[in-house]
């Protein structure tokens, strides 16, 4: 979605409705407020000083029987002009004062750097106060003033964002090229980091109104004969008792236009995707959908299901709603079982549904996806919906008969915690040992993976690990109960390839040690070759090859697309010289294998494939949500 | 013409004191004009960091890089305009094109940049225009893609503009840092196809940076094998795919899957 077409979105939201309102209304105030009422607000009636409510002056009148509220609503011009003046200059001067380092680089760089951190540390009223003081008592000056209190955090929040920016390819692809470093900083670091800074800016003007009400208040801003609605506070503040109109009014219009300033970067953060993005409403419908397009679905289908399969789904499908709420299916309908024993690849390129696979078999799809199936069994449990309508959870499977591996042992593992607090929680959650038990038990699986020295790697942080050995601990927390099934997503896809070697000898050691079935998925066909027992192959979230992987090797796959896969593989045999052999673009292999043999696509068993239902295409029948995301 | 890109002896350290890393130690290479050069180890060996020096991202803390006979490390003045006849093409095709702005106005940018350095006027609009088109061209992208933003390519288009745009700045060495590595193997190969022919048709120079030997063994004429910040092995690729002298080459090769 574009960003004028999330605003409108955005702004069709009752919240946004509201602040547009709001805005318009005080839009009207600011241009049109002194003109219409300017004259009669600045009307003295002497027969009525500082008076409560009457039907000529709703609110009462002032010392100098002019009436309140006309007063606080020629005042908008005046308190939201100078509120977005100061905000305007203070953001754009931080801006270039956070930008300013990346320009200059080096010692100077760093200066800036230290000054906008010092200046961070004193408070923004502090720094108006004083500045305004300093600059004299005027409109002007306290708009100044407010400007200089706002640079320090918005010169942080650029460079910080900044920051972010600059460690990235395109901008060293730009100091290559020989971009002068201005240009890069005003063409790829500030468009890159707008978005965060116009939400910030509007939440900070309503702070600037505060802020420039305050200082009125004090006396230090607007003078007399002018008045803004700080200055009509500070006045009415003294008479409190006798007319409390007088100090609530201009009070509460403060608050309403600061609101109004809060309310429109809520609804630019949301338009311009800084915030949360999604409403829980959206979210509620989808689901609402989801569950609708199953009860839609005719009655269910019995499939026989093979008896020693430690995982089997019928017809998984995962979906995503599309733009006008049909369901868009990612994964369209794969079966297949796992038997016991088995190390299964799923081989794929990106975008195939491989992974989408995986997580769906872990239970671990969130929304706005949703997962169905016909049927799932895992263990010998029915994991589909349960009779109270519930779908049954996974979670408990975890730790004790599943386990996972992902591919980023970094991100699976808590930088401030030690590895081996965390291979051994799993010991105390889910198979309630005691702290020394869990421990003891942790330290021998972190042998059984073949870490050094485990004893003394138990107490180490992660960083102190290699990838290699971090991938070993995620291992040897997965086998700190008896697996049933490790489910692996890409585990040696960021590991150097001796490495990647050494966890697949790892993981066939476990499996033929202890007999756990493993899901190995990955986008290497080679890699699935050689360490699997049954490789299975998606194409644009379908199943197209269950084939073994002897009969792999031996080129006996029957699909198009594993066999031109399998082509583009480079070898130490690959012929030097000539073209590698590649897919091309937009090669469409589903219509390419319907027209070579027509139930290709509907069935492709291996020659050689053992125990294993091969249905690629499940029957088209019903589907009940399986371990759907419960809220978390 | 193509000049030789020559390491002297360079080497790279990251912190100060207690903390220094050096990340490379004294390595010796030279890139023979118009050669394909692998260059492999294994993550942490050095090689990303050394091909960063040559293009000035990073400056090496002792030797000398050069290219023919200018010396382009810590280069100021004109050494610094040299250094920009090395182009680098990075491994990750998701943060190698600025996300807000269209392929066409990336490509335009190189252009520029080119322009600039041999101090010729900006040319026109049109001119740099259809310049765009025949680099999309080049690598095999129809002209239309110029109005595409990155997210809109797949990973082994973005990977093909990514060429293009170290094209445009008419190099004479392209360093090629893992650029196949983030993509799947079915289009791997168009993308080294194209790089091959490009290399061929203009004669620049290849410094082709991975850690997948049959890939390295299938485009490049001649192998260095890093590890540990040190260059531990040179020479003709089937010399060393048949006859490894260091037992990490011979590791490399062992992990390299067969089918």
């Amino acid at each position: 979605m574009t960003t004028s077409r999330r605003l409108i979105a955005s702004l069709r939201t009752p919240l946004g409705m509201l602040a547009l309102l709001a805005c318009a209304a005080l839009l009207f105030l600011v241009v049109l407020g002194p003109v219409i009422w300017g004259t009669s607000a600045a009307a003295t009636d002497t027969s009525k000083i500082a008076t409560g409510a009457s039907p000529e002056h709703p609110f009462g009148t002032d010392g100098s029987g002019r009436d309140i509220l006309l007063r606080t609503l020629v005042a908008a011009r005046l308190s939201v002009t100078m509120a977005l003046a100061a905000t305007a200059v203070g953001v754009s001067v931080g801006i270039v004062v956070g930008l300013l380092p990346f320009i200059l680089g080096g010692r100077f760089g760093q200066w800036i750097v230290a000054g906008i951190n010092i200046g961070v540390a004193f408070p923004g009223l502090l720094l108006a106060i004083s500045f305004s003081v300093i600059l004299g008592q005027s409109g002007l000056a306290a708009t100044l003033a407010i400007a200089i209190a706002m640079v320090p955090s918005y010169g942080r929040l650029t460079h910080n964002l900044g920051a972010s920016v600059w460690g990235r390819d395109f901008i060293s692809a730009a100091h290559v090229l020989g971009v002068p470093v201005w240009k890069t900083v005003l063409r790829h670091v500030l468009p890159n980091v707008r978005d965060p800074l116009i939400v910030n800016a509007a939440v900070t003007s309503g702070n600037a109104l505060v802020s420039f009400a305050g200082l009125s208040f004090l006396g230090l801003g607007i003078q007399v004969p002018h008045y803004d609605w700080g200055r009509m506070l500070s006045e009415g503040m003294s008479r409190i008792f006798v007319n409390p109109a007088a100090a609530l009014v201009p009070g509460i219009a403060i608050i309403l236009a600061g609101l109004t300033f809060v309310l429109l970067g809520e609804v630019l953060g949301a338009a311009l995707g800084t915030g949360t993005r999604g409403s829980v409403i959206a979210k509620f419908r989808r689901r609402q959908k989801a569950r609708e397009a199953v009860l839609e679905s005719p009655a269910s289908s019995t499939l026989s299901l093979s008896e020693d399969a430690v995982y089997s789904v019928r017809n998984l499908r995962v979906s995503a709603s599309g733009h006008h709420g049909e369901p868009n299916d990612l994964v369209k309908g794969v079966s297949f079982d796992i038997g016991r024993g088995e190390i299964v690849g799923i081989v794929g390129e990106s975008g195939s549904g491989k992974s989408l696979t995986l997580m769906s078999l872990a239970g671990l799809i969130e929304s706005p996806l949703y997962v169905s199936a016909d049927s799932a069994h895992f263990d010998g449990q029915d994991l589909t919906i349960r009779a109270d309508g519930h779908p049954a959870r996974l979670d408990r499977h975890f730790g004790e008969k599943l386990a996972m591996v992902f591919q980023d042992p970094m991100a699976s593992l808590n930088p401030a915690l030690h590895v081996g607090g965390q291979v051994a929680e799993t010991g105390l959650l889910h198979l309630g040992l005691s702290r020394a038990q869990a421990r003891d038990r942790a330290i021998e699986r972190l042998e059984d993976v073949r870490i050094p020295d485990a004893r003394r790697r138990y107490g180490q942080y992660p960083h102190e690990f290699s990838g290699g050995m971090r991938q070993r601990a995620m291992i040897a927390a997965g086998l700190m109960g008896s697996p049933s099934l490790i489910l692996a997503d890409e585990p040696t896809t960021a590991l150097d390839v001796t490495v990647q070697a050494e966890i697949l000898t790892l993981l066939r050691q476990i499996n033929a040690d202890v007999g756990t079935s493993i899901v190995f998925v990955s986008h290497d066909i080679a890699v699935v070759t050689s360490l699997c027992t049954r490789v299975l192959v998606m194409y644009r979230g379908h199943l197209v090859e269950n084939i073994s992987a002897e009969a792999l090797r031996a080129g006996h796959a029957e699909h198009p697309y594993t066999r031109a896969l399998l082509a583009t593989v480079p070898t130490m045999s690959t012929p030097r010289d000539v073209p590698l052999p590649s897919i091309p673009d937009g090669t469409d292999f589903l219509a390419e294998a319907d027209q070579q043999e027509p139930s290709d696509a509907e069935c492709a068993p291996g020659p050689e494939v053992s125990s294993t239902t091969n249905s690629v295409s499940g029957t088209p029948a019903a589907s009940a949500p399986i371990f759907e995301e419960e809220s978390r | 013409m193509t000049r030789a890109l020559s390491f002297d002896s360079v080497s790279i350290s990251y912190g100060r004191g207690v903390n220094t890393f050096t990340a490379v130690d004294s390595v010796s290479l030279r890139l023979v004009p118009g050669e394909i050069l692998g260059l492999v180890g294994e993550s942490g060996s050095g090689k990303s960091t050394l091909a960063r020096a040559a293009v000035g991202l990073t400056e090496p803390a002792a030797g000398h890089i050069r290219l023919g006979d200018t010396v382009i490390s810590n280069a100021t003045g004109t050494a610094v305009k040299e250094r920009r006849r090395i182009q680098m093409v990075f491994q990750d095709p998701q943060s190698c094109f600025d996300p807000r702005r269209t392929i066409g106005e990336s490509l335009d940018e190189a252009i520029v940049a080119a322009h600039r350095r041999e101090n010729e006027p900006r040319p026109s609009t049109r001119s740099r225009a259809a310049r765009v088109s025949e680099l999309l061209d080049s690598v095999s992208l129809p002209a239309d893609r110029a109005a595409s933003m990155p997210a809109e390519l797949s990973g082994g288009q973005r990977q093909r503009v990514a060429v293009a745009r170290s094209i445009a700045a008419k190099p004479e060495v392209i360093l090629a840092d893992e650029i196949t590595s983030a993509l799947d193997v079915s289009v791997q190969g168009t993308v080294l196809n194209l790089l091959r022919e490009l290399q061929q048709e203009l004669g620049f120079s290849l410094l082709f940076i991975s850690h997948n030997l049959a890939v390295v063994r299938a485009i490049c004429e001649r192998v260095a094998v890093m590890r540990g910040g040190r260059l531990v092995e040179v020479g003709e690729t089937l010399d060393i795919m048949e006859s490894p002298k260091q037992e990490y080459t011979r590791e490399l090769i062992a992990a390299v899957p067969s089918l």
